[in-house]
């Protein structure tokens, strides 16, 4: 079977993208192993390998003697009719086992637009994709499992999945692992499988939730059974300091996506931003000490030697002791390797130290005002002024820079045509600057994405605009942006890709059978515009008699049950109430790290200590 | 500054390190070459690279026993610590097999290489491998060495070019392993008066040989073997055992 793959190899693009081999792969004795885990990315290799949490827990598994992990990819449409003519089943890259052939198949869920890769994965191994098939089948087929952001609100994926862990997987993992052992080692049903899953923090079996719906077809109601426990709460590591950390990475033969040694220094954000899940969701900030940072730095880059380090976390610059440890870093490695953070924002990093972080070559900085407005960024809890932004353009041209990227979102709650002028008046303002320092070699490129709410997020019951309005604001954009001069470009997200990931965002298990059908129509790649078929997705909310603007454009009353309302991240639903009534009124809510507790519930579910990780004041910082 | 001392690493390519593009290749061996912490010299500039030069990009898919790379390091090594200490780091694919300390003004891989060996391994169907026999294959190839014109189509920038390969072809050999599994060799010319990739002799083939692999064998300059030769092929046995050919 090994060798079957080969002659495939030879007539696809990119074999490396199966080829497995990489640096620091983890290649073990199949017939050895007590439990056998595939990590499935529903993506291209080049995206999936990009990520970090799926690599953590290759090597957190890999590191147990009696377990084992190996990766698989969704094949590009070239492999995938390879497979299919050859008859050969998708495979992992470490041993070329089918991954019909593993105990448990683990997704990472990070995007709502790769789910039917999920299916089309499954299907290309032979995987019956309804659980109910699998259970009906015996032993024969993997548990399958989702972990990630999309584990939050999975029930689109409910009948498809066996189980999913919500929250911080690094401890969770081998605890799923040991139960499976046991259980296969007694020689248990799955029924009985699923039953033990259930006593571990975090994980959630839809097949232990009834839903029932009310004739409006919003969720009447969710009800445990089988003694499953009203609510799911996610799994929190409370200190990143003595949590799992590999001592090597993969190093790919391909350059992947973020083809660079990532380091993850932080977990969580407090910055309440009130759209974004990210920022709910990993709630609460928790830190790596610069020293541990440091020391983990130096081998994995003896054991990966990698030319560029990238210090990870949903807002990097917020770390505690941020501005020393990049200053030593740059001090220690620099210009041999070079040193990044996610997205170099302005609105919390000093030029000088961008300027060294990007090794003296003042490339791109970046200034995410997402709003035109200062009261639209009030209610979105972005709380820049539009003269501080102005003051960030001065700084970045006047320093140097000619290029500045400039991050908006339109379909936000409360947008008014003034918000939509605000962009363009602000974009032009910060164009203009550029002009006055850099003539004609100014670029500024103002990025706008649609906004979609999401679940456990202040905004989860604001309507989501629809694509027609999303469209004209589009074109408004364009018009009027597009006399500004030659330097400022304008880029923008399909609105029907918007619109479909706002479906399933906040779909309820229904949605299942739209995913199944939009597979059997042949929908794959969906996050790419260029492989995105909305005329096929239409088709399959027709056949299945389901509407999408029900998902989406509607507004959701507060006493509605919403399909996650028996999963928790942690935040109280009050909490989430209270930042969506604020919002309307453009009350902006501070950082809970700068000020006081926000009353978000986070650390005291989890009874942990507050404040979190105090935040480093302007120019000092704590020590380690 | 410190004194700058230039070696000529010869190294092995094959299994997964096969399909690594030319510039997959020149990142793999840079982090390979940090990991093994020899201390080798950087370009200047924001993003400084390993001085490294490679000699002709091998088509991706061939494996290959005679790859050239010529490094600089800021000290002097002995031979056997580069091999040892590169061959530590290495990924799977890739095994320095030898090293030569270079005088100062040697010319280029680029510039010194004129020719190549390639060997073509190709599986006869079960019903014809009876078929071709010794008389036959060579009587085959004999043909094909005695025609004036193998031509061929190139694309470069959209447009098509007709080129005949045969003035580019220098010399042949051949040899069953067993019956069915066919060894053909094949010289080819390199440099600035043309040379050949080996897919584009493989039409030209019997279409009943299934190519199994092509490996790259030797690289030559004025009639002698590029040098540092092949010292140490421990690993290299691994070609065999990487699951690339059915010749194990």
């Amino acid at each position: 079977m090994y060798n079957a793959y080969e002659e495939l190899f030879d007539r696809v693009k990119k074999p490396g993208r199966y080829t497995g081999g990489e640096l620091n792969a983890v290649v073990k004795d199949w017939h050895k192993a007590k439990v056998r885990v595939a990590l499935a990315f529903p993506d291209l290799y080049e995206v999936g390998l990009s990520h970090l949490g799926l690599r953590l827990l290759y090597y957190r598994i890999n590191d147990q003697k009696e377990f084992l992990a190996e990766r698989v990819y969704a094949p590009a449409e070239d492999m995938e009719a390879e497979l299919r003519s050859a008859d050969l089943p998708l495979f992992s890259l470490e041993t070329r086992h089918s991954l019909a052939a593993f105990d448990l198949l683990g997704f990472s869920l990070q995007y709502e637009l790769s789910y039917v890769n999920i299916l089309n994965m499954m299907a290309l191994a032979g995987i019956p994709l309804r659980r109910a098939e699998r259970d009906g089948a015996g032993m024969g087929f993997p548990l399958v499992a989702g972990g990630g952001p999309g584990s939050f609100n999975p029930e689109p994926l409910a009948d498809f999945f066996d189980f999913f862990l919500l929250g911080d997987g690094e401890d969770a993992i081998l605890e799923i692992l040991t139960i499976m052992a046991a259980g296969k080692e007694k020689g248990k049903s799955r029924a009985e499988l699923k039953k033990d899953l259930q006593t571990v923090a975090g994980v959630y079996l839809p097949e232990f939730y009834r839903v029932e719906y009310l004739p409006s077809g919003a969720v009447a109601a969710v009800t445990p059974v089988n003694g499953a426990p009203p609510v799911v709460h996610k799994r929190v590591i409370p200190d990143l300091n003595r949590a799992y950390l590999p001592k090597k990475d993969l190093v790919p033969w391909l350059e992947i996506v973020h083809d660079r040694l990532a380091l993850e220094i932080m977990r969580g954000c407090t910055r309440g931003c009130r759209f974004c899940q990210a920022g709910m969701v990993y709630r609460p900030v928790r830190e790596r000490t610069g020293k541990l940072i440091e020391e983990h730095l130096a081998e994995l880059l003896k054991n990966t030697g990698y030319e560029e380090l990238s210090l990870t976390s949903l807002s990097s610059a917020d770390h505690s002791e941020i501005t020393e440890l990049a200053g030593r870093l740059v001090a220690c490695y620099t210009p041999e390797v070079s040193i990044s953070l996610p997205s170099l924002r302005l609105d919390a990093f000093s030029p000088e130290l961008a300027a060294r972080l990007q090794g003296g070559k003042k490339s791109t900085l970046t200034v995410a005002p997402e709003a035109g407005t200062d009261r639209l960024r009030r209610v979105i809890n972005k709380n820049l002024t539009e003269e501080e932004i102005i003051a960030m353009a001065r700084t970045a041209f006047g320093g140097g820079w000619q290029r500045l990227k400039l991050y908006f979102m339109i379909g936000l709650p409360t947008e008014e045509q003034e918000d939509l002028d605000g962009l363009v008046t602000l974009a032009r303002r910060v164009y203009e600057i550029g002009r006055e320092f850099h003539g004609s070699r100014a670029r500024v490129t103002v990025s706008v994405a649609n906004f979609v709410p999401k679940a456990h997020t202040p905004f989860q019951w604001r309507p989501q605009a629809g694509i027609e309005e999303i469209r004209e604001k589009q074109s408004f954009l364009r018009r009027r942006l597009a006399g500004a001069g030659r330097g400022l470009t304008f880029s923008w997200h399909e609105a029907e890709l918007s619109f479909l990931e706002g479906v399933f965002a906040r779909g309820d298990r229904r949605l299942s059978a739209v995913l199944a059908e939009a597979f059997r129509l042949g929908c794959r790649f969906d996050a790419w515009a260029d492989k995105f078929r909305w005329d096929l997705w239409q088709a399959a909310f027709a056949a299945t008699g389901l509407d999408p603007a029900f998902y989406t454009t509607r507004p959701r009353p507060r006493e509605e049950v919403l399909p996650w309302s028996h999963l928790s991240a942690g935040v109280s639903p009050e909490f989430l109430w209270e930042e969506n009534c604020r919002a309307e009124k453009g009350i902006p809510t501070p950082d809970c790290r700068d000020h006081y507790c926000t009353g978000c519930g986070v650390c005291t579910v989890f009874d942990l200590p507050f404040p979190p990780a105090k935040k480093a004041k302007a120019g000092g910082g704590k020590d380690a | 500054m410190h004194k700058m001392h230039k070696y000529r690493l010869r190294y092995a390519k094959y299994g997964p390190a096969r399909f690594a593009s030319h510039l997959d290749l020149g990142r793999a061996l840079g982090r390979s070459l940090r990991r093994s912490g020899l201390q080798v010299a950087y370009s200047q500039g924001f993003h400084p690279l390993p001085k490294m030069a490679f000699g002709p990009p091998l088509p991706v898919g061939v494996e290959s026993e005679a790859e050239f790379v010529d490094i600089t390091f800021t000290g002097e090594l002995a031979d056997e610590e580069i091999s040892r200490r590169l061959n530590a780091v290495l990924p799977t694919g890739l095994v320095v097999t030898g090293v030569l300390k270079l005088p100062p003004k040697t010319p280029s891989l680029m510039s010194l290489i004129d020719r190549f060996t390639y060997i073509f391994f190709f599986v006869i169907s079960p019903e014809d491998a009876g078929e071709w026999d010794k008389e036959k294959t060579a009587a085959f190839l004999a043909a094909l060495w005695q025609k004036e014109e193998l031509p061929v189509v190139r694309k470069k920038q959209g447009r098509e070019r007709r080129v005949n390969l045969r003035p580019f072809w220098y010399d042949y050999n051949f040899s069953f392993i067993e019956q069915g599994l066919l060894q053909v060799v094949v010289d080819v010319a390199y440099g600035p008066q043309g040379t050949l990739r080996p897919d584009e002799l493989l039409p030209f083939f019997p279409s009943g040989w299934r190519l199994q692999k092509v490996v790259r064998g030797q690289a030559w300059s004025g009639g002698e073997p590029v040098l540092p030769v092949a010292v140490h092929r421990g690993r290299l046995r691994s070609i065999e055992r990487n699951g690339q050919g059915i010749f194990d």
